[in-house]
């Protein structure tokens, strides 16, 4: 028993004296991943990763109503929130695709806004940039295909009705009946909001966005402290722990008070961080760290974390290799976990594998007592 | 402490093929063999650390086993390489082998130590940052702990300066003087000339040998 806290006591003392290094190496890897992503995301996408789809809009017509019909376009929901619309001329529309500074270019015919009213349906022509990723190009199409067959079904109702006037000898309630029908339409169809209950779901579930990725990112970052600490640890079978198996002190018990050190001092050692991290984005994502839900869960999470990393670094081993594959399953586990792309965007079988797997209750339970 | 007949091997290769000795007590019995011969093995054997795959250890002619509190209390035991948690100070080690000792470990007997073999004033350093000399010091210290009667030294004087092998020597002396009995291995041919008893390990087998006739065994 006295040996076992001396070995605890030592165990504890020696891991605490590596979290500095540990913290250091931790923080500098840190960077070099963040700096890898803004250049990998820069290459991939270009300088608008973030940004909304610049579209420019060229009208061969009347620019008032041309204006009215983007305004239109625009405002609708699946637009506004991806897209952004700027009224140019042809020259520049061009120039802007090949600079890169517009998506695509909407050139508006002549005799447009009549064509929709009298069903003559002049089309519209779309130009794709080619400096651009392969993906805001596709989304644009979906999207103005989406708002064409929005058009083209409200035009569909609006002609079978005019039909409909005629064939019952009403032509007389034409004007009327279409601009009954204009106004229902805009009033129904185009507002979302009248038909659905105004219920928002995220790929992300409760959370926003923001408080999903923090979340996330300092679990990703405290693994990395964690595994990077558990490379401190001895094994058992070095000559000091097998000369204390032969006085008593059994390799079982060893163990446990190795990994029940180890698991205390990333605890204690990563509450640092993590207090730090939340309280720091708290403005900004709503996290409520210093209350007792929130230090007890982050407490819990990162005993939780601390024990699966040590007990996966028992079984690789605590060498460069070991360490190695020990950070390729912690990656497997936090990519099935939705750590990097939440669950839903993730193959069905591997969504449901997720559900099961120890970071998305980590994650889960993390996001639960601080939001 | 007597052994008989200890076989060991590591998959196909067979390091012990039936060693059989014995270490009178108040007497330094030194082994010695080629690189490779099987002496860290035994000397592993005997204290415990490994398991042979067959033969009888004998302490006081009762016959003992491995995982008896009897051995490890007898023994003592210094492995070739140093038993000793490198990220830890010395006195945190010593504080370690301590808490392993049966009884109390009275404070005076652990400074007495320390100075015997210069350790105090590197006491508070970082094993990883000693020299190979001084860590074979603290091992020593740490292995003299609780008191043993049987010292098992694996290649002892190894890293050890001028000085401090004659200290050993002068140790050893001291301890087969009070009754203890020291096994060795050693390439030392001083060292070797001091042992009592020397046993050659050649093929698996120990021989006793005269100092004189070492060259002839090999």
């Amino acid at each position: 028993m006295r040996a076992g806290g001396t070995f605890f006591r030592l165990e504890m003392k020696r891991y605490a004296k590596a979290v500095p290094i540990v913290f250091l190496e931790s923080i500098l890897f840190g960077i070099m991943i963040l700096v890898f992503g803004i250049f990998a995301s820069k290459y991939v996408y270009g300088e608008q990763a973030t940004g909304k789809i610049k579209v420019g809009i060229v009208s061969m017509e009347d620019e008032k109503l041309s204006g009215m019909l983007v305004d239109f376009v625009s405002s609708m929901d699946s637009m506004k929130e991806s897209c952004s619309f700027e009224m140019m001329d042809e020259a520049a529309a061009y120039e802007g695709l090949k600079n890169g500074s517009i998506y695509a270019a909407v050139i508006l015919p002549e005799g447009l806004i009549d064509g929709i009213m009298n069903g003559q349906n002049i089309p519209a022509k779309v130009v794709f940039g080619t400096s651009h990723s392969r993906m805001e190009t596709d989304v644009f199409r979906e999207l103005a295909k989406a708002g064409g067959r929005l058009l083209a079904t409200a035009q569909a109702g609006i002609y079978a009705a005019d039909e409909l006037c005629v064939l019952s000898e009403h032509g007389d309630w034409i004007g009327e009946t279409e601009d009954y029908l204009n106004r229902a339409y805009l009033q129904y169809a185009l507002n979302r909001d009248r038909v659905f209950d105004a219920v928002e779901v995220q790929a992300t579930g409760n959370y926003s966005l923001l408080q999903y990725y923090c979340s996330a990112l300092l679990l990703v970052f405290l693994s990395f402290i964690g595994l990077t600490l558990a490379g401190f640890s001895n094994g058992t079978r070095t000559a000091v722990c097998r000369i204390m198996e032969t006085k008593g002190f059994a390799r079982g018990w060893q163990l446990f008070l190795d990994v029940f050190a180890y698991t205390m001092i990333f605890t204690l050692s990563g509450m640092v961080p993590a207090v730090l991290f939340l309280q720091g984005t708290a403005q900004k994502t709503g996290f409520t760290i210093m209350s007792f839900s929130g230090i007890a869960g982050t407490l819990m999470v990162l005993f939780a974390m601390g024990l699966l990393i040590r007990l996966l670094v028992m079984i690789t081993g605590s060498h460069t290799a070991g360490l190695g594959v020990s950070f390729l399953v912690l990656l497997i586990l936090m990519i099935g976990s939705g750590l990097f792309i939440p669950q839903a965007f993730l193959p069905p079988i591997a969504e449901r594998v997720g559900n099961y797997l120890p970071y998305r209750f980590f994650h889960e339970m993390l996001l639960k007592s601080i939001c | 402490m007597e052994a008989d007949s200890i076989y060991k091997s590591y998959g196909k290769k067979k390091v012990l093929k039936g060693i059989s000795f014995t270490a009178p007590e108040g007497k330094c019995t030194g082994f010695i063999g080629a690189n490779g011969c099987g002496k860290s093995t035994l000397f592993a054997i005997l204290a415990g650390v490994e398991k042979a795959d067959g033969g009888i250890v004998s302490l006081h002619g009762k016959q003992i086993d491995r995982r008896a509190r009897e051995l490890s209390a007898a023994i003592g035991y210094i492995p070739q390489e140093n038993a000793l948690m490198e990220d830890l100070a010395v006195k945190d080690n010593l504080a370690l082998y301590r808490s392993l000792c049966p009884g109390k470990v009275e404070n005076e007997y652990v400074e007495k130590l320390c100075e015997r073999f210069s350790v105090q004033s590197f006491e508070k350093e970082k094993v990883s940052r000693l020299s190979g000399g001084m860590k074979k010091r603290v091992s020593i210290v740490c292995a003299l702990l609780h008191r043993p009667e049987i010292l098992i030294m694996d290649e002892p004087s190894t890293a050890l300066d001028l000085i401090f092998k004659e200290e050993l020597e002068s140790f050893i002396r001291e301890f087969t003087g009070e009754g203890g009995s020291v096994l060795l291995s050693s390439h030392d041919e001083k060292e070797i000339r001091q042992c009592d008893k020397l046993y050659a390990i050649k093929d698996g087998v120990a021989k006793e040998i005269q100092y004189e006739s070492w060259r002839d065994f090999f």
